[in-house]
């Protein structure tokens, strides 16, 4: 072989591949799983962060129809027959809850007043946990994300460059051009772990406080309907 | 949770998509090529170094003063700047009449030309004046009739000129006078050495003149003073020429070595070529020659070593003229004692 060809060919730049494509085929094994999993969290996160803004506006919609019928002056007993036939939430399932348990200590003609308040005030807290739980739920999964994200991506981006390193000590060549490609495939990682963590904290921090918002709600609405049972518990006594 | 998954799923290969059109190749830096600058290593001595100059001069803070090529000094002077006192070759205002001396034997070609004329208008006794002025000033031209003439015509509302002292004609009058009565008969060319020395015993013999005296016992050349070397200001140094105003750099060593390198041929056989050091003292002269063979100080030990060094001595004669050695160093440069290192790649 010509020998100028040859120094030619040895002193040609490599040829650099800097799109996010090429840079996730270059990057290592575990470079490439860290990845992979920050990329399934993200998606996974907006998925949550969807579904939940969905949730909660359509609960607050719910509670406000439910309000509105609640206060209209209509009887509660056929309320409560119209919203038996379907699945409840928010307010509507503690008002079926506790009316639930205002009928069965009616039921079969006997009358027991004796403690009914205490039965009917742990029914309405065990539905109260119960909707909170079901609102919260996958919201750890944000909070889980938000601060393990950067970590997780700085793992790999410390990865990487490590594994880059090493393939510099290997080919024995320190120019820029060679060192470039690696150290950008590895902070890759750690924007990819940036870009899921940062909604994820934001819509946390967001979805939480409506959440307790939306507890709150229902927290005043328990004790307003347990004070109305208690007027009638008193009155029939 | 159907509703968050898919709209996740969409944004993110959305995202994606956007991400790989736009980041697909990044913008490469506009980086202007600088042109190569040539280096040039520059020994520190030729900034460090006391220039030759003047003690009361004003310091420049001009470090390239003492790298600045001085000119080629102009005859007759020797102190750098514009020193009013450049001239150190006095002024010889006798010197005029050496110069008339010098004279005197110069314009006997023409006195045949113009001998004739002369007796029909002025008296022989006049003419060496003239003649005198003549060469004077115009020494250098062969042929004084022409102009003898002329300045006659011009001096004669005023005989004698300003510079000659009035005593001087008299003494080489006679000479004259003889060599009227001589040339008609004479060739010229003949008599040219003759007559000054008989013009000497002449005057000798004719009466005692300090002047005349004064002007045979100076023997020197006249001279008008030294010029001016230049018409620049006398930089900071010192008067005396201590240290080396002007030293090789080290390019120039360098080059003188490259080339004796390059003409070295290994003797046959020899081992260890390239751990032995001749020390050779070249003569050269200012056109870059040799003056003489180089001399080898010490034969390097080993068998080969009368070999390598003679060697040696050969590759310093082949590339003998070596013109590259600059002129004005000529004073550093004329013994130069290398250590001549054989190139180790045989």
């Amino acid at each position: 072989m010509n020998p100028v060809e040859l120094t030619q060919n040895a002193l040609a730049a490599p040829a650099v591949e800097v799109s996010i494509w090429a840079l996730f085929w270059q990057a290592s094994f575990v470079v490439k799983a860290v990845m992979l999993g920050l990329l399934a969290a993200s998606v996974w996160c907006w998925a949550i962060i969807v579904d939940k803004i969905v949730a909660y506006n359509r609960a607050r919609r719910s509670m406000d129809r439910f309000e509105k019928v609640f206060w209209s002056g209509q009887s509660l007993e056929e309320l409560y027959r119209s919203l038996t036939a379907r699945s409840n939430e928010g307010l509507a399932a503690i008002f079926v809850a506790a009316m639930r348990e205002w009928k069965r200590s009616h039921e079969a003609g006997r009358v027991s007043f004796q403690g009914i308040t205490d039965r009917i005030g742990k029914v309405i807290d065990v539905t109260i946990s119960r909707e909170m739980e079901r609102l919260e739920a996958r919201l750890i999964f944000l909070a889980t994300v938000g601060s393990a994200g950067p970590f997780i991506g700085l793992f790999g981006t410390v990865w990487g460059i490590m594994s880059s390193f090493q393939a510099i000590a290997t080919s024995k060549n320190t120019s820029l051009v060679v060192v470039a490609p690696a150290i950008s495939e590895a902070l890759l990682a750690t924007a990819m772990g940036l870009a899921a963590a940062i909604p994820a904290v934001l819509a946390y921090n967001k979805l939480s406080a409506d959440a307790a918002k939306l507890g709150s709600r229902m927290d005043g609405f328990a004790d307003e309907f347990a004070a109305i049972l208690s007027r009638q518990i008193d009155d029939r006594s | 949770m159907r509703i968050g998954l898919t709209t996740s799923v969409i944004g993110h290969v959305l995202l994606f998509a956007w991400g790989f059109a736009s980041f697909s190749g990044a913008k490469p830096f506009d980086a202007a090529p600088v042109d190569a600058l040539p280096v040039d290593l520059v020994p520190i001595s030729d900034v460090s170094q006391i220039a030759e100059g003047n003690k009361n001069a004003q310091k420049s803070n001009n470090a390239s003063q003492a790298k600045v090529k001085t000119p080629v000094p102009r005859p007759d002077s020797q102190r750098v700047g514009a020193a009013k006192n450049d001239q150190s070759t006095p002024i010889t205002e006798k010197a005029t009449d050496t110069a008339a001396a010098k004279s005197a034997e110069a314009p006997p070609p023409p006195p045949p030309k113009a001998a004739p004329p002369k007796p029909a208008e002025t008296p022989p006794a006049e003419k060496p004046e003239e003649t005198k002025t003549a060469a004077l000033e115009e020494a250098p031209k062969a042929d004084t009739g022409e102009i003898a003439e002329k300045i006659k015509e011009a001096d004669k509302p005023a005989p004698v000129p300003p510079k000659l002292p009035p005593v001087k004609p008299k003494p080489p009058a006679p000479t004259p006078a003889e060599d009227a009565a001589d040339q008609p008969d004479k060739t010229p060319a003949k008599p040219v050495k003759e007559k000054p020395k008989q013009t000497q015993k002449d005057s000798k013999s004719e009466e005692f003149d300090p002047n005349e005296m004064a002007a045979l016992l100076n023997k020197v050349d006249p001279s008008g003073g030294g010029d001016r070397e230049s018409d620049q200001e006398a930089s900071l140094g010192s008067e005396n020429r201590t240290g080396p105003v002007a030293e090789m750099s080290q390019s120039e060593l360098d080059a003188l070595t490259a080339a004796v390198t390059a003409c070295f041929n290994p003797p046959v056989g020899a081992e260890g070529v390239d751990q032995m050091v001749v020390p050779l003292r070249v003569t050269f002269t200012i056109d870059g020659d040799l003056a003489g063979p180089p001399e080898i100080k010490a034969i390097p030990a080993g068998p080969a070593g009368q070999a390598v060094a003679e060697a040696a001595v050969r590759a310093v004669q082949r590339c003998a003229p070596y013109p590259f050695l600059p002129k004005d160093k000529f004073d550093n440069w004329q013994v130069v004692n290398m250590n001549f290192t054989p190139p180790s790649s045989y």
